[in-house]
């Protein structure tokens, strides 16, 4: 490290320094770009512009409102953006936020920091310490959330999903075109159909078990079936095949999604066997799924505006939606009074290369190229998509803040780990 | 002379550089297209340059390298493509 940048962290922050030093640097392929402004290449990741790094961290600076005291960076790279943002004299004072100490002591090492470093305004943190709270108004180093340590994947999913979510967000405005036609060709349906109130405290201090469609559930269906009448079935449409061809049949099914892909498994039900469970659903989902539905159908919203219309026109509860039926069937379950919520085949990864349970109707081949990771319940890196990772960390918010007198549970470790849900065991 | 949208871009390149990995991505696929519509009326000596840039785009995107893929874009093609 460079002696200018290690005196003033060592006399700033000693222990992070002992943090930083003991970085294993030996599994990392670096390189320093042939450009410019060279930068550097961290496992074929450039760390910054090779090119214009002042201009790139003032474009980065623009999602700090300039009257901000209190500010936020995440990721090191070349130090340029914090360097930016303290030429600010209404910053107050600047969280310097390392996801990974392997790529800040290289960084330390090549680039000389002393300058921002010696701000007194600067404190630097370790996002290994700061995975429970995104902090705004946020700058973000986007390089370094490819490059990010084990220990910091749920701070770099936080800072993912704030990042990509007012674009994703856009998807679910009130102007969308095809969610309008949507909800119009359901309306029929939305106008007679029940409300999910009806269900609300309807199961006080039961044990509802959510199930969805990962392949973990196959290892759990024969546990479910020995403990059926101890436990609540909510079933995301994607898990109902495979209960069924376990002679399962869930007490609940949630659907939320407009796919047409998620037709395709309603159109060989048994209508005798299901006439009296009832359908939850968000009105914007495949109309053909209502129509074959034989049992009860009950409507919910969510807080999107794109149901702001039809919420007015037929008022109904709202549920919890950010992008996967397991939030959906989550709030139903808290509302519906459980004690307890075991979330089944909810692997929101690819464990062992599969994206599906059996018998689900849906294939592997749905995998592709998969460029993300998430860390199991064993601690280990397994393949998933960024979507799952969004859906994931939102769930974890959801339990979060949801009552400590409820108990949640995860009935794998081969998926994702759902921080705050313990095994069932 | 332009050849391809300024705006788009400049929009591409702003959500690479921002972290914006859905939006980046969608513009790129709109950028290429763009491109790809217009690359005979490039010059013949520039074409192989462009079609070269344009792999290390995508090698770039797909290695997940967006501050690169944002590099490439506005100070190695930008020169062939707008003006």
């Amino acid at each position: 490290m460079l002696s200018n940048n290690k005196q003033i962290i060592q006399e700033r922050w000693p222990q992070l320094l002992e943090v930083i030093l003991k970085s294993d640097l030996s599994q990392l392929h670096v390189e320093i770009s042939d450009t410019e402004e060279p930068t550097l290449i961290i496992d074929n990741i450039h760390i910054s512009s090779g090119y214009n790094q002042s201009a790139e961290a003032i474009l980065q600076t623009e999602r700090i409102p300039s009257s901000s005291k209190e500010v936020w960076v995440y990721g090191l790279a070349t130090g340029m953006l914090p360097f930016v943002l303290l030429q600010r004299e209404t910053i107050q004072k600047l969280y310097l936020v390392i996801l990974n100490p392997a790529i800040a002591l290289l960084s330390f090492t090549h680039f000389d920091h002393s300058d921002w470093l010696n701000d007194s305004r600067v404190e630097l943190r370790l996002g290994r310490d700061e995975n429970s709270k995104l902090q705004t108004p946020m700058a973000v180093c986007p390089a370094e959330l490819q490059l990010v340590e084990d220990e910091s994947a749920r701070l770099r999913d936080k800072v993912f999903l704030a990042l990509i979510s007012p674009y994703m967000n856009r998807r679910h405005s009130k102007d969308n075109r095809e969610i309008i036609v949507q909800i119009e060709r359901n309306i029929e349906y939305i106008s007679q159909d029940g409300d999910v109130q009806s269900l609300f405290n309807s199961q006080p201090e039961s044990s509802i078990i959510i199930a969805a469609a990962g392949p973990s559930l196959d290892q759990n269906l024969s546990k479910m079936v020995a403990e059926r009448d101890a436990h609540i079935i909510i079933a995301a449409n994607s898990a109902l095949k495979p209960l069924l061809a376990a002679s399962i049949i869930p007490d609940l099914v949630v659907v939320i999604d407009d796919d047409q892909k998620i037709v395709v498994p309603f159109q060989s039900l048994d209508g005798e066997q299901l006439k009296k469970i009832p359908l939850i659903y968000f009105p914007r989902i495949p109309s053909e799924i209502l129509s074959l539905w034989c049992g009860p159908r009950l409507t919910a919203y969510s807080k999107y505006s794109s149901y702001d219309k039809i919420r007015e026109q037929y008022p109904k509860a709202n549920l919890f939606a950010s992008g996967s039926v397991l939030h959906t069937a989550t709030d139903l379950a808290v509302k519906m009074g459980a004690k307890q919520i075991i979330f089944v085949g909810a692997d929101l990864a690819f464990p062992n290369g599969k994206l599906y349970a059996k018998n689900s109707g849906w294939g592997d081949e749905e995998i592709g190229v998969a460029q993300h990771w998430v860390l199991d319940g064993h601690g280990n890196r397994i393949p998933t998509r960024a979507s799952f990772r969004g859906y994931l960390r939102d769930l974890e918010d959801y339990i979060e803040q949801a009552s400590a007198e409820i108990e949640f549970l995860n009935s794998s470790k081969d998926g994702a780990e759902i921080v705050g849900a313990s095994l069932w065991e | 002379m332009g050849i391809v949208n300024v705006e788009m871009v400049s929009k591409t390149i702003r959500a690479f550089r921002l972290g914006m990995e859905g939006e980046a991505n969608d513009s790129l696929v709109k950028l290429i297209d763009q491109i790809t519509s217009i690359i005979t009326q490039l010059p013949a000596e520039v074409t192989p340059k462009v079609n070269l840039l344009l792999e290390e785009v995508f090698n770039a995107v797909s290695r997940k390298d967006y501050l690169w893929a944002a590099d490439l874009l506005e100070y190695e093609l930008y020169e062939y493509i707008i003006e």
